[in-house]
């Protein structure tokens, strides 16, 4: 609580920051900068539209390798397509997904523990028995039924995207909401004529925040995994849209002749995904001293 | 004990019947089932016949009663690949599949526990730091990043191993070593806290003033106390390892059930699909009721159970 | 019963029930009676001090009032309507004219939230003043609560216990509420605090012509604050009366215990303490009859059998519920 104020400034927050952060914590943020910056200027950055095809330029290999030019910096596809562009405009994609993956499943994990908190009773038995289900299932292959019972397009694939991991918000929020109830402020506030809407929107929400935060950034990198491994299996993102995933699963089949296509990719998520869990361990340790250690 | 069990086997029949629940409704949600599960070019008279055949002309409970009586006698429908029960079509393929789960399962707790034991007792050594590094690493690499890597090493620069198919020993190499790397890495950081955990217990402490010989101490005493909380990450291991099968086998070309559900909901074959996610479930949960028997009979002082399937 | 002014809160028969939280089948459930036929009423602008052990059912009772937990009760009115109901059922503007005053008003208030925001929030709630006015009213009930502008923009932690009960206070107040229900407002603060809210709650009644129920444990607060005093014994009322009186010539044994421990006005005034052999009994299975019986020093046959009610004691509105203090008065009709 006591950190409330000190950190309500950015330049107070860059400053614990720095002090509190190792070295690989800060090129993880850089990095992820760096990402979030390519995603948001990808029109200006990339040197070719990701769909054009310059048919003369086929399987041109990177620019540190013979017959590579300065044109297309990290080669071209079979259909001689620019791979920086296609990589520029995937992590735009890719990590646009992982986001309305990410925010829409911490709206309807938080929503659903709020119910189970308000309501109580049977409400409350309905969504623990739906978190253990959820739990003990693995996600990825009720994803591929979904996608395969309902058909893939761009909509049922972000809502699994956003389905995916609600149970663990549920459960954060769930405890910390009936904790929360029982707290003098929350029957203070009844007391005062609030409504249980805005006694969990204005108060009880606010103060659990950081939890869902930092769950957050925990569940964003595996979003970014679910997507680019079912874009990788083809049963992702559908051409012609790109996302790292698919890149990849396109660029194996050319292992053996262009390698650059799959490669490049791959280590774009690496990367981000290695990033981001640096920083949300880091920010797990900093924010729940209860976790530490682990 | 015994309504211990009792408890946790209804919870576990309740998860699987709400995973049958659930593909029941999202089939019947998303268009005809029959022409779904029978395929478009079947003709009117074989839709016809599959509708009287699984009770489609019913009321919907009833349909849904039918569907479950059907089930629990193995019945899973039809794979309209060579038009042979689905339950039949999944079988054939599993052996392949639990040759490389098992296999690779083996590989990583043999590397992945040692490993965390070791870098327990060695705290703050370069073995530690290492282990630590690479699994972290080993969370967030993808395995078909993983497996895309490795073929190009050891496929295409070295060709050294082979990368598609599953005829002989030397084909297991690359898509263990995909699906073993980062889990391994993941073992041996748990081991390692639940050594470091052990480590610090007022027992150890005493078998050490005590005079015991640290290594018989070790092994006598601090590992097996460690492999209890091990015990409970094995479950979530068993849900890695699944949907890790599913992506190295596309990666690898491996002729396993993996690879069918790949292929299966491209073609959307339904029944497929259906027989494997229950599939799935069932072990998933026999998996975690077993672990939570283990753990019980492993420690006693634990009357509180965990809260999964 | 005696008052001349009309009473804001009357109270009659109230009883609240808890199950007791036990495993299903096997312990079984049993109903634990924390307030067992209270019959009370407040008038307008009067204080009333309710006293007894902590456990006793005070602050079971006074949570009732405001309307939360479990309720069952043959009436309970308030400015003639009734309230017989909780919370979440009564109407907005009936909520809006009971305050609550909480012990811990660190708990009571949002950690994250600013004290300017607080105090204005439930003009937000019940949409009772412009938005233009509303901080302005907030800041006006601060002031009136003898808070300065310097802790508008603090936060809860960043106050003392004293700043924060009278945020608590102040916050109630913008309500312009007829009835104040304290629930130990003082008991978390240190004594020379105390003393500061004790005399804001007196100037507020003065001012504003407020009804406080103040509910203590601490009987010397309650002397200097009160006009009347009920003291509960487990979960029952056995003395109403004015205070002067109660405190003067207790009448029921557990007042007269009550009284004589606290420190007299005069040392010569001090008369031996009385001492309470034995603990509280359990809440959950009180004892027959008068529940003091077996802790009461002039206990008779009768009195481990039959329930005594609350009575008049003939003198200027004083009750008591005991078997030899009524008999001990000339009965009156």
């Amino acid at each position: 609580m006591a950190d409330t104020a000190s950190i309500s400034t950015p330049a107070a927050f860059a400053r614990r920051f720095w002090r509190s952060s190792s070295p690989s914590v800060r090129l993880s943020l850089l990095w992820i900068l760096a990402m979030v910056a390519v995603a948001a200027f990808a029109d200006l950055i990339a040197p070719f539209d990701y769909t054009a095809m310059d048919l003369r330029n086929r399987l041109a290999p990177p620019v540190w390798m013979e017959r590579g030019s300065w044109v297309h910096p990290l080669g071209t596809d079979d259909i001689g397509r620019d791979v920086l562009s296609r990589v520029i405009y995937s992590i735009r994609l890719s990590l646009f997904v992982a986001l309305l993956g990410t925010v829409i499943g911490a709206a309807i994990g938080t929503s659903i523990g709020f119910l189970a908190a308000r309501f109580r009773g049977w409400v409350d038995d309905l969504v623990t028995t739906a978190i253990d289900f959820q739990s003990a299932l693995p996600f990825f292959i009720l994803a591929l039924a979904t996608l395969a019972f309902l058909g893939n397009n761009f909509v049922i694939f972000v809502a699994v995207m956003g389905v995916y991991g609600w149970e663990r918000y549920a459960r954060i929020v769930r405890g910390m909401a009936f904790a929360a109830q029982a707290q003098g402020y929350a029957v203070a506030l009844r007391t005062l004529g609030a409504s249980p809407a805005r006694i969990y929107a204005a108060h009880i929400l606010p103060n659990i925040a950081s939890a869902i935060i930092v769950n957050m950034t925990l569940n964003f990198p595996e979003t970014v995994l679910l997507e680019t491994s079912l874009s990788f299996l083809g049963l992702g993102i559908q051409p012609p849209m790109t996302s790292l995933g698919n890149m990849v699963g396109f660029g194996r089949d050319y292992l053996l002749t262009a390698w650059w296509i799959a490669v490049s990719p791959a280590v774009v998520i690496f990367l981000t995904t290695l990033a981001f869990s640096l920083l949300g361990d880091w920010l797990r340790d900093r924010l729940d001293p209860t976790v530490k250690g682990r | 004990m015994l309504s211990f069990v009792l408890r946790k086997g209804l919870r576990a029949g309740l998860t699987v019947l709400l995973l049958a629940t659930f593909t029941f409704f999202v089939l019947r949600t998303s268009g005809d089932p029959a022409v779904l599960l029978v395929g478009l070019e079947a003709g009117p008279e074989a839709v016809e016949a599959f509708r009287r055949r699984w009770g489609l002309d019913q009321p919907l409970w009833k349909q849904y009663a039918i569907y479950l009586q059907q089930l629990l006698s193995g019945d899973f429908g039809q794979s309209f690949v060579g038009n042979r029960p689905a339950l039949e079509v999944v079988a054939e393929r599993l052996p392949k599949t639990l040759w490389l789960m098992g296999v690779t399962a083996v590989v990583t707790l043999a590397i992945g526990i040692p490993l965390g034991v070791v870098a327990a007792l060695r705290r703050d050594s370069w073995i530690d730091r290492l282990a630590i590094g690479v699994s972290v690493a080993g969370l967030s690499l993808p395995n078909f990043v993983v497996g895309v890597l490795l073929i190009l090493l050891f496929g295409v620069a070295l060709m050294l191993l082979p990368t598609t198919g599953s005829e002989t020993a030397w084909h297991f190499i690359l898509p263990v070593a995909t699906m073993a790397t980062g889990d391994a890495a993941v073992f041996a950081r748990f081991a390692r806290s639940a050594m470091l955990d052990v480590l610090n217990q007022p027992f150890m402490r005493t078998a050490s003033a005590k005079g015991l010989d640290r290594r018989r101490a070790v092994m006598r005493h601090a590992v097996p106390n460690a492999a209890i909380p091990l015990v409970t990450v094995f479950g979530l291991y068993v849900g890695r390892i699944i949907v890790g099968a599913v992506i190295t086998e596309n990666v690898f070309a491996w002729p396993g059930v993996g690879s069918l559900l790949v292929l299966s909901v491209e073609t959307r074959d339904l029944a497929v699909v259906q027989t494997i996610v229950i599939l799935v479930g069932v072990t998933m949960v026999v998996t975690n009721i077993t672990i939570d028997i283990a753990y019980r009979w492993l420690d006693p002082r634990t009357a509180e159970e965990r809260t999964l399937g | 019963m005696h008052e001349s002014r009309r009473s804001i809160l009357e109270v009659c028969e109230l009883s609240c029930r808890f199950r007791s939280r036990g495993l299903p089948f096997l312990s079984g459930s049993r109903d634990i009676g924390a307030v067992d036929g209270v019959s009370l009423t407040v008038g307008r602008g009067e204080i009333v001090g309710l006293v007894g052990e902590s456990g006793c059912g005070k602050s079971t009772l006074a949570k009732a009032i405001v309307g939360l937990g479990p309720i069952e009760a043959r009436a309970m009115r308030f400015d003639g309507t009734d309230i017989l109901r909780p919370l979440d059922r009564r109407p907005r503007d009936l909520i809006r004219r009971i305050q609550y005053v909480f012990q811990d008003p660190l708990g009571a208030l949002d950690p994250r939230r600013t004290v300017l925001y607080q105090v204005a929030e439930p003009l937000l709630i019940h949409r009772r003043t412009p938005d233009a006015e509303r901080f302005a009213r907030a800041r006006t009930a601060l002031r009136d609560v003898n808070l300065g502008e310097e802790i508008e923009a603090k936060y809860p932690h960043e106050l003392s216990g004293g700043q924060r009960q009278r945020v608590v206070i102040a916050r109630a107040l913008v309500l312009e509420p007829d009835l104040l229900v304290c629930d130990e407002p003082v008991s978390a603060l240190d004594v020379s605090i105390q003393a500061q809210v004790i005399n804001l709650l007196r100037d507020l009644r003065d001012r504003l012509d407020l009804s406080i129920l103040f509910i203590s444990h601490d009987l010397a607060v309650v002397r200097h604050l009160c006009d009347r005093i009920a003291v509960m014994y487990l979960g029952r009322l056995c003395e109403v009366g004015p205070a002067e009186q109660v405190f003067g010539d207790p009448r029921h044994p557990y007042t007269k215990a009550l009284t004589s421990a606290i420190p007299p006005s005069h040392p010569r005034l001090a008369k031996p303490p009385v001492r309470l052999p034995g603990e509280p009994p359990d809440p959950g299975d009180p004892p027959s009859g008068c529940r003091f019986h077996p802790r009461c020093g002039d206990r008779e046959a009768l009195c481990s059998r039959v329930v005594p009610t609350l009575e008049a004691l003939g003198d200027g509105g004083r009750f008591a519920a005991c078997h030899v203090a009524k008999r001990s008065t000339p009965a009156q009709c």
